[in-house]
C-alpha cells in the first residue's frame, strides 16, 4: 500500500528538522526539559567526551549520558537523538532482514536499555509475518472455506500463514548474540583503561533503574523520588520498574497476532514508565499511532485526548518557567501538568489496547456470521 | 592616656639578658621539657582599622621521652594525634572576610593567617591510603566534641576532597574540608582557650575581652598542629580580629585633618590592660608592626624611624626594634617589641599609637586581586566566574618586562548538586576570549558524583605580566534533591566554599637578620618561614529550586493512583472477552435473580432474558460474579464448602510457612 504524500510529508520532516537547527537558537532546545533528559542531554555528552579525553572514565561522575562512550561526533538535533534509533531499528523489524532488525535492536537497548521489552514483538514479527486478525479467526476460516470447496492452493496459503517460523527467529537470535558480543567488545576495548565494562553497567543501566537524577521531567517519577520516604525509596524502586515488566506477558498473549500494535503499545508504555521520559518517547509512539488508524477508527475519547495532548504541551512549559525562572510558580504547578500528562498516556494505552480487541472480536463476528 | 616612657637602663639591661637566659635553659633542657609561649602582634591597618593577632605555641617533645602525661601541653591534642596518627592538621573557625586590597594580600599575616569564612579543615595522616577515609570520618566527630562546632558534617564523603596538588603537594594522605556556613562564636572560642595552660584568666589571653573581640570586622581563630618522630607535637593556636579603634581623643584631630588615623591602645582595642604574664609560659611579647607603606613615608621625610617619630609616637618605649629586609636589603617594614615579663598586676602594661600626622599607605597586594561570582538567573542552570585584576605587583618586583608570565593555581571544591561541566571553561584575557591551552598549563578534575563526591577542580593557569584583567567561567547545572537533603532553611541557598588562588612564584617571608635566632619567638619564626602567596575567594551563595515540603503524602497517593489506574484498567481491558462475558452473564444473570429473589426455590424454574441482566449496575454484576463462582447450584453441599475450607487453610499454612523461611534466610544473610 502506498502511502498518500509520502515524499512531501518526508521533505517537511526533514525540512522541520533543518529549521529547528538553523534557527532554534532562541528556543534552547538542547536544555528544554522536554527534550533533555540525563540520558540525552547532548551538553552531558560532551562532557563525557571531555573526560574521556582527558584520560578520564567518560562514566566518572553522574553527568554524564549513558550513551555509547566513543560516539565522538553526533547529530545535532538532539531531540531526535534516541527517537532514531528506535526508530530505526522498528523500521528495520518491518523490512523483516533478521541481521538488521538484531543490529537495530541491539543498538537501541545499549542506549537506552527500555527498548529490550522489544524483544517480544520482534520475534513474533519474524515469525509470524506483519499484523493479522487472530489465528483463531484463521482457523474458523480455513475450515469454513474447506467446507464451502476451495482450491487447495488457498488452503494451503492459509495454513503457511499459521505457522510460525522458527528459523529466522533463530537466525535472528543468532546475530543478536554476535552483535552484542561486538558492541559489547568495542566498549570494554575503548574503556579498557577508564574503568570497564563493570563501571559502564553501573553508571548507564544502573542509573536508569534507580532514578538518580532528580531533575524535573515530563513524567512522574523525579518527583516522586524526591518526595517519598527514603526507607521506601527500594521498594517503590521496584514496583515501578516491575510495572513494565509486568505488563510484557498480558500483552503479547492478547496481542500476539498483531507484533506491531504490540511494539507500539510496549513504545506508549514505556514512554510513560520510564525514569527520564522525554518528548521524544511520545514522538514515537504517536508516530506509530497512525499504522493502526482504521483497526483504532473507533477509538473511545479521541477528542480528550486529542486536546489533553495539547493543554499538556502547552501548559508544562508555562508552569515550568514559573516555578524554575520565574520563581512565582511551585514545584505542584508543573508536577499537576505531568500527572495529567500520565493520566492521558494511561487512557490512550488503555483505549487504544480495548479497540483493538473490540475491533478483533467484530472482525470475527464478521468472518463467522 | 599614654604612659611616661621608662627609663631605658633598667629594662634594656634585663631585655638582653633575657634571651641569654632562656636560650641556656632551653639548651639544658630541650628535648625534655614542653614549652608554652604567648605573642601578640597589633598593627595598624590602612583603612583605620587594628589588626591584632594572637600567638600561641605549645609544644611537646616526642612521646617517648615522657610518657603520657603532661603538665602543659593539652593531653585532648596529644591523644588526638596519638589516636589518629595525624602529621599536620589546621583547622580554622573564621568569621567575616579578610579584605585583601586594603589588609595587604602578600605578607605572612594573609598568606597564612587569612582563612575562608566557615570552618576550613585540612590533615596529613601517617597511615597507610585505604585506612584514611575512616580515620578522617573519626576525626571529624572528635574534633566537633572538641569545639562545639559541627565538623562532623564534613564526615560525608560528599564534603571533603583529597586534592592532588591545587592545595598542598599531596601524596594521598591528605584530606580537604571546608563547611563555608558555620556560625563562629565563643562557644568555639572557649574550648579553644582551655587547651592554654593559663587559659584566659592570665597573660596575653586575658585580653580576649569577648564583646570587643566579637565586635570586630574579621575574626579567624585557627589551630595548628605537626607532629613528628623528631619534633614532637607543636601546637600553635592563633587568633586573628581586626578590630575598630574606638577612638574618643581622636575626634577634634580628625575633623580638622581628615585623614588622620584613629589613635589606639590595647586598652581601648580590648577593653582590657594587661596585668601580667602567664607564668608558665618561657616567653611573653607584645609587638607592634608597621607597614613597609608607613616605613617608607617615614624614611622619606627624614626622620628617623623610632617609637616616637615625625608622624606617629608609641605609648611605651619598645625594647628592642626588629627591623624586616628583603632580599635588597631596604627595610620594608619593623617591628617594636615588649616584653611582658616586667609587668605586674599593679604595674599593668599597655601600649598604644598616636597618630602626630595624617598618613596614607597602602599594604602590598598579591599579584592579582581574585574575586568569584556567579551568572545566570534562574533556577535550572548558571556559570561560576573567577576574575583576575591585575595589582601590577610584577613591575614593581620585576620592572616593567612583559614577556613574562605569572603562575596562578586555582583550587576549587564544588558541592554535588553544582554539576559543573568542566568542557564549558572558557577563559577571557583583557576583555577577549583565548583558547583554553594558551592559558591552562595543567588541569586535574575529579567530577562530582550524586550524593557521593564532590567535584573538585585543581588548575595551573599562566598569564602574561600585561595582563590586565582575566575572567574565568565554567557553566552548571543546578541539582534537584531529595526533600530530606535540604537543610531547614532550603529556601536561603546552598554555599560553594571559597576557592583558593595561589602564585606559587611568589613567596612571603620576613626576613630579620638582626634578631637572635635563639630569641625563641614562635611569631616571628613563622613570618620568616617562605610561604606561598595565596588568596581565597569569596563563599558563593547558590539558590536551589525546592519541592514542596509538605507535600510527600499527596505526591505518593496521586502518583499510586494513577499508576494503579493505568495497572488496573489495562489488566481488565485485557482479560475481557466480551462473548465470554455475556454467555457468563446470561448463566450468572439467572443466578443472581435466583439469589436475590428466590433463594430457596428450585433455580431451574427462574428463566430470564440477559438484556435484562445486562441493565443491571456494576455492583449486582461483581455480586453476580463472586458467588457465580463460588456458589455453583449444582455442587451446592457441605462437601465442597469443607473442600474450600481445606485449600484455604493449606493456602494461610503454606504462606506463613514461606514468610517464615524468608524471615529466616534475610536474617540469616
Amino acid at each position: 500500500m502506498a502511502i498518500r504524500y509520502y515524499s512531501p510529508m518526508v521533505a517537511a520532516a526533514v525540512g522541520f528538522r533543518f529549521v529547528l537547527v538553523l534557527f532554534g537558537g532562541d528556543l534552547h532546545l538542547a536544555s528544554r526539559p522536554e527534550v533533555s533528559t540525563p540520558l540525552t542531554s547532548l551538553r552531558r555528552l560532551a562532557e563525557g567526551y571531555w573526560l574521556k579525553q582527558a584520560s578520564m572514565s567518560p562514566y566518572s561522575g553522574t553527568l554524564r549520558a549513558p550513551l555509547l562512550a566513543p560516539v565522538a561526533d553526533f547529530s545535532l538535533d538532539v531531540c531526535i537523538l534516541t527517537l532514531q534509533n528506535l526508530g530505526a531499528s522498528m523500521l528495520i523489524f518491518i523490512a523483516g532482514l533478521a541481521p538488521l532488525a538484531a543490529f537495530g535492536y541491539v543498538m537501541a537497548t545499549h542506549l537506552s536499555l527500555y527498548p529490550a521489552i522489544l524483544i517480544v514483538p520482534v520475534i513474533l514479527l519474524l515469525g509470524y509475518g506483519p499484523d493479522a486478525p487472530p489465528t483463531k479467526l484463521l482457523h474458523l476460516k480455513s475450515s469454513s472455506a474447506s467446507k464451502s470447496d476451495m482450491s487447495e492452493y488457498d488452503k494451503r496459503t492459509t495454513l503457511k500463514v499459521q505457522r510460525f517460523s522458527w528459523t529466522t527467529v533463530l537466525h535472528f537470535i543468532f546475530w543478536l548474540f554476535i552483535w552484542s558480543c561486538y558492541v559489547l567488545l568495542l566498549s570494554s576495548i575503548i574503556l579498557k583503561k577508564v574503568g570497564g565494562l563493570n563501571e559502564m553497567f553501573e553508571k548507564t543501566y544502573g542509573f536508569i533503574l534507580t532514578v538518580k537524577d532528580l531533575s524535573p521531567n515530563i513524567g512522574v517519577l523525579w518527583y516522586f523520588f524526591a518526595e517519598v520516604f527514603d526507607f521506601f525509596r527500594s521498594f517503590f524502586l521496584i514496583v515501578f520498574n516491575m510495572n513494565i515488566i509486568f505488563m510484557v506477558l498480558p500483552l503479547a498473549i492478547r496481542l500476539k497476532h498483531r507484533p506491531c500494535f504490540l511494539a507500539f503499545v510496549y513504545t506508549a508504555i514505556v514512554a510513560m514508565l520510564k525514569s527520564y521520559p522525554s518528548a521524544g518517547d511520545s514522538a514515537l509512539y504517536l508516530g506509530l499511532l497512525g499504522l493502526f488508524a482504521n483497526e483504532l477508527a473507533e477509538m473511545q475519547f479521541t477528542f480528550f485526548l486529542f486536546f489533553g495532548y495539547i493543554g499538556v504541551s502547552l501548559l508544562s512549559p508555562v508552569m515550568h518557567n514559573l516555578w524554575i525562572w520565574r520563581g512565582t510558580g511551585n514545584a505542584n504547578f508543573y508536577f499537576a501538568t505531568s500527572l495529567a500528562y500520565t493520566c492521558i498516556q494511561t487512557v490512550l494505552v488503555v483505549e487504544s489496547v480495548s479497540s483493538m480487541i473490540k475491533h478483533d472480536r467484530k472482525l470475527r463476528l464478521l468472518v463467522t456470521s | 592616656m599614654a604612659r611616661p616612657p621608662p627609663p631605658a637602663g633598667p629594662i634594656l639591661f634585663p631585655s638582653l639578658l633575657l634571651p641569654f637566659l632562656i636560650a641556656t635553659a632551653a639548651a639544658a633542657s630541650a628535648a625534655a621539657n614542653e614549652e608554652f609561649t604567648e605573642e601578640l602582634l597589633l598593627r595598624p591597618l590602612p583603612d583605620r582599622k587594628a589588626l591584632a593577632h594572637f600567638y600561641f605555641r605549645s609544644s611537646a617533645p616526642p612521646a617517648a621521652s615522657i610518657g603520657r602525661h603532661h603538665h602543659l601541653f593539652p593531653k585532648a591534642i596529644s591523644q588526638l594525634v596519638k589516636k589518629y596518627h595525624i602529621s599536620e592538621l589546621e583547622l580554622s573557625f573564621t568569621q567575616g572576610r579578610w579584605n585583601y586590597e586594603q589588609w595587604g594580600g602578600f605578607d605572612p599575616m594573609s598568606t597564612s593567617n587569612a582563612k575562608p569564612p566557615g570552618v576550613e579543615l585540612w590533615a596529613v595522616f601517617d597511615l597507610p591510603l585505604s585506612e584514611i577515609d575512616a580515620t578522617w570520618k573519626n576525626l571529624t566527630h572528635t574534633l566537633s566534641g572538641l569545639f562545639c562546632a559541627s565538623i562532623n558534617f564534613l564526615e560525608s564523603s560528599t564534603s571533603f576532597s583529597a586534592p592532588r596538588w591545587g592545595f598542598k603537594l599531596n601524596e594521598g594522605n591528605l584530606r580537604y574540608g571546608a563547611l563555608p556556613r558555620e556560625a563562629v562564636c565563643t562557644e568555639n572560642l572557649t574550648p579553644w582557650l582551655k587547651l592554654l595552660p593559663c587559659r584566659d584568666k592570665a597573660g596575653i589571653a586575658s585580653l580576649l575581652y569577648r564583646p570587643s573581640i566579637y565586635k570586630g570586622y574579621y575574626h579567624s581563630q585557627k589551630l595548628k598542629l605537626r607532629s613528628s618522630q623528631s619534633l614532637g607535637i607543636i601546637l600553635d593556636q592563633t587568633l586573628t580580629v581586626v578590630l575598630q579603634p574606638n577612638t574618643i581623643s581622636g575626634k577634634q584631630v580628625q575633623s580638622n585633618h581628615g585623614q588622620l588615623q584613629p589613635s589606639w591602645s590595647m586598652r581601648h582595642l580590648f577593653n582590657r590592660k594587661l596585668s601580667e604574664k602567664c607564668f608558665v609560659s618561657k616567653s611573653s611579647r607584645i609587638f607592634i608592626e608597621v607597614d613597609k607603606g608607613i616605613v617608607d613615608k617615614v624614611n622619606k621625610s627624614g626622620s628617623d624611624l623610632s617609637w616616637n617619630n615625625e608622624f606617629f609616637v608609641l605609648s611605651n618605649g619598645p625594647d628592642r626594634l626588629i627591623k624586616d629586609l628583603n632580599n635588597l636589603e631596604v627595610q620594608s617594614s619593623s617591628i617594636y617589641e615588649y616584653d611582658v615579663s616586667n609587668y605586674t598586676e599593679e604595674n599593668p602594661f599597655d601600649v598604644g599609637i598616636t597618630w602626630k600626622l595624617p598618613l596614607i599607605w597602602s599594604c602590598t597586594p598579591s599579584p592579582f586581586h581574585a574575586s568569584r561570582f556567579l551568572m545566570g538567573s534562574g533556577n535550572e542552570r548558571g556559570s561560576i566566574a573567577l576574575s583576575f585584576m591585575s595589582t601590577n605587583l610584577h613591575k614593581k618586583k620585576f620592572g616593567s618586562t612583559n614577556d613574562c608570565s605569572i603562575k596562578a593555581v586555582i583550587f576549587q571544591i564544588v558541592p554535588w548538586y553544582v554539576k559543573v561541566y568542566y568542557h564549558s571553561l572558557e577563559i577571557f584575557i583583557n576583555g577577549n576570549q583565548k583558547p583554553v591551552s594558551e592559558v591552562v598549563d595543567k588541569i586535574h578534575v575529579t567530577p562530582s558524583e550524586d550524593k557521593l563526591l564532590p567535584g573538585t577542580l585543581e588548575m595551573v593557569l599562566r598569564f602574561p605580566c600585561s595582563m590586565q584583567s582575566a575572567t574565568l567561567t565554567l557553566d552548571f547545572d543546578k541539582g534537584f534533591l531529595h526533600i530530606d537533603e535540604y537543610p531547614p532553611d532550603a529556601n536561603q541557598g546552598f554555599d560553594i566554599p571559597s576557592a583558593l588562588v595561589s602564585f606559587p612564584e611568589f613567596t612571603s617571608a620576613r626576613n630579620y637578620p638582626e634578631i637572635d635566632p635563639l630569641l625563641g619567638s614562635p611569631l616571628l619564626e613563622n613570618f620568616q618561614e617562605d610561604s606561598v602567596v595565596k588568596s581565597y575567594t569569596e563563599v558563593l551563595l547558590v539558590p536551589l529550586t525546592t519541592p514542596d515540603f509538605s507535600m510527600p503524602y499527596n505526591v505518593i497517593t496521586f502518583t499510586c493512583t494513577v499508576l494503579a489506574l493505568y495497572f488496573g484498567s489495562l489488566l481488565n481491558a485485557l482479560r475481557r472477552r466480551i462473548g465470554e462475558e455475556e454467555r457468563e452473564l446470561k448463566k450468572t444473570g439467572k443466578l443472581i435473580i435466583e439469589f436475590l429473589f428466590l433463594e430457596n426455590s428450585n433455580p431451574h424454574l427462574t428463566s430470564l432474558n440477559s438484556t435484562a441482566v445486562t441493565r443491571h449496575g456494576l455492583i449486582p454484576q461483581l455480586l453476580a460474579k463472586l458467588r457465580g463462582q463460588k456458589v455453583d447450584p449444582t455442587e451446592l453441599g457441605s462437601s465442597s464448602e469443607s473442600i474450600g475450607s481445606k485449600k484455604l487453610l493449606f493456602k494461610v499454612v503454606f504462606v506463613a510457612v514461606a514468610a517464615v523461611l524468608f524471615h529466616y534466610f534475610s536474617t540469616n544473610s
